[in-house]
């Protein structure tokens, strides 16, 4: 067997490859670009090689640059991962001609499965049918109008080379339909260098099926069982399961079948997943793509069968003959899959960027994730930070703990898609295993929002934790940082007051703290006290909100409280009011306050308080010797006091608007 | 170290002392309360709409979040001015800025508009004795109109006059106590030397507002009309004239300044005690109302007090078998080292020397003294002159005054007579004193003071006989002045105190005091323990 590992790639599947291999005793060689200088990969394996700037498309699709590194290494073996080069049969056939073994099928099988019609033509001589469309060379117009009229509407217009959803168009309807053509070979040209289209039926609230299968190089194939992986958003995966839900035995028997026999027609020689579409209230699979490689969600089929599939990549790889016979693999219990991902789920998940300030897993989950406490998220790369994988004796077992240990999965910076997840796992049309492909449109129609049922509590919370942390504070104790809010009239009613500005994305909210005379902290914001009391321990947090207990995990980073209390994840800057205001004024860049220019009547105020201000925004308009003047914010930031109304009038010099300049600007 | 027992338990006698002390604390509560209004709800909310932030909240905003504030006499003027007065017109305290604890003089000028009576000049110079003391960077929050001129011969012209703020600020500033102001209102003539004598300034744009002469009287004086915007506004003073270092835009700004200036201070803290960790009483410390009672001549075990007060109610008592009318031991007070001296009954030879003797040992080991004042005095008659109760009481106050340690008095009770002097009395400059609602302070009690002018009086040759009529009238006016004297609110009014304290809080207030005066103990020699 190999002795030496290189993994080209990065983040958690880095990481879980190197897992198996520290099982297997392989020393393990990561690659990195710049930004992943103290990733978590990095800091996992036993050695790490540079390999290019950050842009992946100058490092981790570098196959020079892998090979190099590999050389550099003296790796014995090159495992792709998925992604990046994982598909491109040059990598295998370059290992190959170095000598060093490729963790993945032969060069020939990536060919193979590589085009998208090609495939679908070698599944249907293996007699695998695929969705029915029109896969031809003649690009013409005509022809390809001809061919959709057969095929019927609705139907898709495809780049034959394409992926990830470009050069994708779905037409309805006969009208749309040479348009449709014109934009998708379009986008086809610019993304792939390839006009060339292919054209499916559209399968309407579709299953996504998929069938983990296995080779050796001695022309042994199995199959593990399939998933269903049918919950995606953007045509990407989000939450996987196996075994599929609500699935008919006939249906499965012949999902498999139909895998095995693709895998068998192209020898396959590793671990590969043969995918397929089921069109509601069908009983015929159709073969969509066979990915050559292992997948994001292969953890399932671990978690199901009892294998460790890296482990099989390995062995197959080295020459070892599969190690069990298909009569042997069985599976039992239920696994479910969530992509946690640095996502706004809520802004049709837009990726997020950020350092992660606090990280901790739950415990009853396995966890397969590729960041820590300190990691930094970049756009570079894909989004997913890490798997939570769930298993239980049945599916019901199974949803249930993955939505618990999703709330207590705290991954602090960043936002994360954890509450979208919780929410989605806990939707009926999931738990009752009915999903479709639709599933994000149908449960979500409005598009996923966060019920923040606790937002007021959370944002309390942060509040103290704030207080707790001053400066003060961590001197050493005495009467002055100890008797916090202490003040002799305080009996008598004349109470600390500190007055925090909550800055949460696109507003700030005014809370003010008072701290009773017996040293109770009560909080209140504009719809009056928000009831609670905190005991904090290390990063964790007890809230006690008039007897209901909740806990939470917290990070403070400069002026920031980064929480998750009862899933509720928040990120927010805190300030006293007067420490803010004296920021701007040391920035000089103009004054957050907005004057009349001239004694006048105010026509017209276009703010109020708690909006967000650019630059030259107008705030006020203000009439006066019957000239119109429009009164702009000198600075950007956070309009905190409207100090007039609309028909007033006002003299020159009068304070109108105050702005707050946002932090750091 | 041992643990001070308690003997109080909830009788007739203890329950109907709280509902009494009740009483007390209710009405110094409402007093309290009357001058947290500053010059009324009217005047506040017209200071708001100029845009203006009341006193107590500007502070709030400059003190470091949920920190401690030791707000000292709000009571001062208390019944003076038709007590109209409040606050004596300026709120002076020590907050934590930025970790650094200072004083803080803020004008109030929803009170008379901020400007000076006898007592706000008085409050004003007592902060900065304070803060030269404990050595505390000052900052002064200025919104004030210059001396009362109806009062001016009060407030002008002495020595502890308006004067002598001045000069104690340009004393401060000489031994490195930095003196900052923010500017939030008009600061003319003498007002106006609070800012250009300190080492940095703020002004607030708009209100803010600084010339030795007004526009009235540079119309007076050079016929001059000008405007006080131009004459000596924030953006002229900050831009022209140099005057001022900051210009804010609005107050919040300003005091956010102030804290960025007191966080660059380039400050250094030095502790010169050994704390202790931390730890509550175990006697409630509410319990002390009912312990002490309102009657004077009701005595109680002042060690009830002390279990109620210091750390752990843990007390290492001094000659517990001997002069026992003076209890003195060492304890903890939030951390801090404390030696103590409280009266348990009239004071005796045995029990002044004893006095004596404890504060040489604190001096000797520079720990802080506290004294607990409850005290009809020293012993009198035949006995007592022979013990040589003068040249022995004499010795205490020896020792009381020369002790190079801070020593804090909490008059718990009554002072009255030398058992002022000999208890550490505002003749012997504590570094604070405050009382307790119950408390009296005079000469002698109105029972005596009546006994001894009628006396006075029969024996008087002067004046010829007496009728019993007028002997009456005398005991009668006597009391009256007496009675009114020696109340608590007639002290604080007039600035013999540093506040009254609800009897639960001394801990705490006390316990602020000690960590202030810790970073200050650093003497040069040790001095003997004479035996005495």
């Amino acid at each position: 067997m190999i002795s030496s590992l290189l993994i080209a790639n990065r983040g958690e599947i880095a990481v879980r490859i190197m897992r198996t291999c520290k099982l297997l005793g392989i020393h393990t060689i990561a690659v990195y670009s710049d930004a992943d200088r103290d990733a978590l990969h990095v800091a996992v394996a036993d050695e790490a090689i540079r390999i290019g700037p950050s842009p992946a498309r100058e490092s981790y699709l570098q196959t020079d640059a892998i090979m190099q590194a590999a050389t550099r290494a003296g790796a014995d073996a090159i495992h792709p991962g998925y992604g990046f080069l994982s598909e491109k049969p040059d990598l295998a056939r370059l290992c190959v001609e170095e000598g060093r073994v490729f963790v993945g099928p032969s060069a020939d099988c990536i060919l193979a499965m590589g085009p998208k019609i090609g495939s679908k033509l070698i599944a249907s001589r293996a007699g695998v049918p695929s969705v029915p469309g029109y896969l031809g060379e003649d690009q013409s117009t005509q022809r390809l109008s001809g061919e959709a009229e057969r095929i019927g509407f609705p139907l898709m217009v495809k780049a034959s080379a394409g992926g990830g959803g470009k050069g994708m168009r779905r037409v309805f309807q006969r009208e749309d339909l040479t348009a449709a053509i014109d934009l998708a070979r379009q986008e086809a040209q610019a993304a792939f260098g390839d006009p060339s289209l292919l054209i499916e039926k559209l399968v309407t609230r579709p299953r996504h099926l998929e069938v983990q299968v296995a080779g050796d190089k001695h022309g042994n194939v199995v199959h593990l069982f399939e998933r269903d992986c049918s919950i995606q958003r953007n045509n990407q995966k989000v939450l996987e399961e196996a075994p599929a839900p609500n699935l008919d035995p006939a249906i499965r028997v012949k999902l498999l079948d139909r895998g095995v026999a693709l895998a068998r027609a192209i020898n396959y020689d590793n671990l590969g997943t043969v995918e397929f579409i089921l069109e509601e209230g069908s009983s015929d699979p159709w073969f969509l793509e066979m990915n050559t490689r292992l997948q994001v969600e292969h953890p399932v089929t671990e978690a199901i069968t009892g294998f460790d599939l890296v482990e099989w990549q390995i062995r197959i790889a080295s020459g070892e003959r599969l190690p069990v016979l298909q009569s042997d693999i069985r599976q039992s219990g239920h696994a479910i899959e969530a992509r946690i991902t640095a996502e706004r789920a809520d802004q049709d998940f837009r990726p997020d960027a950020g350092r992660i300030v606090g990280y901790r897993e739950p415990p009853d989950l396995r966890i397969d994730s590729g960041v820590g406490k300190g990691s930094e998220v970049t756009l570079f790369y894909d989004s997913l930070l890490a798997k939570a994988i769930a298993v239980g004796e049945t599916r019901d077992t199974a949803c249930t703990r993955l939505a618990s240990g999703l709330r207590e999965f705290s991954i602090l910076g960043p936002a994360t898609t954890i509450p979208f997840l919780v929410d989605a796992v806990e939707h009926p049309i999931f738990s009752q295993g009915n999903a479709t492909t639709d599933f994000i449109a149908e449960a979500f129609p409005e598009g996923w929002k966060p019920a923040r049922p606790q937002v007021r509590l959370a944002r309390a919370t942060a509040a103290l934790l704030m207080l707790d942390a001053l400066p003060a504070h961590e001197q050493k104790p005495s009467a002055w940082t100890t008797l916090a809010g202490f003040r002799v009239l305080g009996p008598s009613g004349g109470l600390s007051e500190t007055r925090l500005l909550a800055i949460e994305e696109e507003r700030a909210i005014a809370l003010t703290v008072k701290v009773r005379s017996d040293g109770q902290r009560r909080v209140f914001d504009n719809d009056g006290e928000i009831a609670l009391e905190i005991r904090s321990n290390g990063n964790t947090v007890e809230v006690d909100s008039e007897g209901r207990i909740l806990r939470g995990v917290f990070e403070r980073t400069g002026g920031r409280v980064h929480l998750t209390l009862a899933g509720e994840t928040c990120d927010i800057g805190l300030e006293a009011e007067a420490a803010l205001l004296a920021g701007a004024a040391a920035g000089a860049g103009g004054s957050g306050a907005v004057l009349a220019t001239m004694p006048g009547v105010v026509a017209e105020v276009k703010v109020s308080a708690g909006e967000m201000v650019e630059v030259g925004q107008v705030v006020v308009v203000l009439e006066s010797m019957k000239l119109f003047s429009s009164l702009k914010a000198e600075i950007a930031g956070i309009v905190t006091d409207v100090s007039c109304r609309s028909g007033e009038t006002v003299m020159v010099g009068k304070r109108l608007v105050l702005i707050e300049p946002r932090n750091g600007s | 170290m041992a643990v001070l027992e308690s003997k109080v338990r909830s009788d007739p006698d203890f329950d109907s002392n709280r509902v009494a002390y009740g009483e007390l604390v209710e009405v110094l509560r409402e007093r309290h309360r009357h001058v947290l209004a500053g010059g009324g709800e009217k005047l506040q909310l017209r200071h708001r709409e100029r845009g203006k932030i009341p006193v107590r909240e500007r502070i709030d905003h400059l003190i470091d979040p949920l920190s401690p504030f030791l707000e000292l006499s709000p009571l001062a003027a208390w019944e003076l001015y038709g007590n109209e007065v409040p606050c004596a017109g300026v709120v002076t305290g020590i907050g934590m800025v930025a970790g650094i604890p200072c004083a803080i003089i803020a004008n109030d000028a929803t009170v008379k508009g901020g400007s000076f009576f006898q007592e706000t000049v008085k409050k004003h110079l007592r902060m900065q004795e304070i803060a030269f003391e404990n050595r505390l960077p000052c900052i002064y929050l200025v919104d004030c109109g210059g001396a009362y001129l109806p009062e001016q011969d009060r407030v002008f012209p002495d020595r502890d006059h308006f004067g002598g703020t001045f000069f104690q600020q340009c004393r401060m500033s000489a031994s490195g106590l930095p003196q900052i102001s923010a500017v939030f209102g008009g600061c003319t003539a003498g007002g106006a030397y609070i800012p250009a004598l300190s080492d940095e300034v703020v002004m607030v744009r708009g209100t803010g507002r600084i010339h030795l002469g007004g526009p009235p009287i540079v119309k007076a004086a050079i016929n001059e009309i000008v405007d006080g915007e131009t004459l000596g506004g924030a953006e002229m003073h900050s831009t022209v004239s140099g005057v001022s270092d900051y210009l804010a835009n609005t107050e919040l700004e300003a005091i956010g300044k102030l804290r960025d200036i007191v966080a660059a201070l380039n400050w250094r803290e030095i502790q010169r005690t050994t704390k202790r960790e931390i730890s509550d009483p175990i006697h409630d410390p509410a319990e002390l109302d009912g312990i002490v009672g309102v009657d004077l001549k009701q005595p109680f075990d002042v060690r009830e007090v002390i279990a109620r007060m210091v750390d752990g109610s843990e007390f290492q008592e001094f000659k517990p078998a001997y002069g026992s009318t003076l209890v003195c031991g060492f304890a903890w007070i939030h951390g801090e080292p404390v030696g103590i001296l409280a009266n348990n009954g009239v004071l005796f030879s045995e029990a002044a020397v004893k006095g004596a003797h404890f504060i040489e040992l604190c001096d000797q080991r520079r720990t802080p003294i506290l004294f607990l004042q409850n005290i009809t005095g020293f012993m009198v008659g035949t006995d007592a002159e022979r013990g040589g109760i003068a040249k022995h009481s004499a010795k205490l106050v020896y020792a009381v005054s020369n002790a190079r340690v801070p020593r804090f008095t909490v008059i718990i009770g009554g002072s009255y007579g030398a058992g002022n002097y000999g208890m550490c009395g505002r003749g012997f400059q504590p570094r604070f004193l405050f009382a307790w609602p119950n408390a009296r302070i005079a000469t002698m009690s109105a029972d005596v003071a009546a006994t001894v002018v009628t006396d006075l009086r029969r024996s008087s040759l002067t004046r010829g006989a007496v009728q019993e009529s007028e002997i009456e009238r005398i005991d009668k006016q006597t009391r009256a002045q007496f009675e009114e004297q020696s109340t608590p609110y007639y002290a604080t009014a007039r600035l013999w105190d540093d506040g009254i304290i609800e009897p639960w809080q001394t801990r705490d207030v006390i316990g602020l005091c000690l960590a202030l005066a810790a970073r200050e103990i650093d003497l040069p020699e040790h001095r003997p323990v004479y035996r005495m």
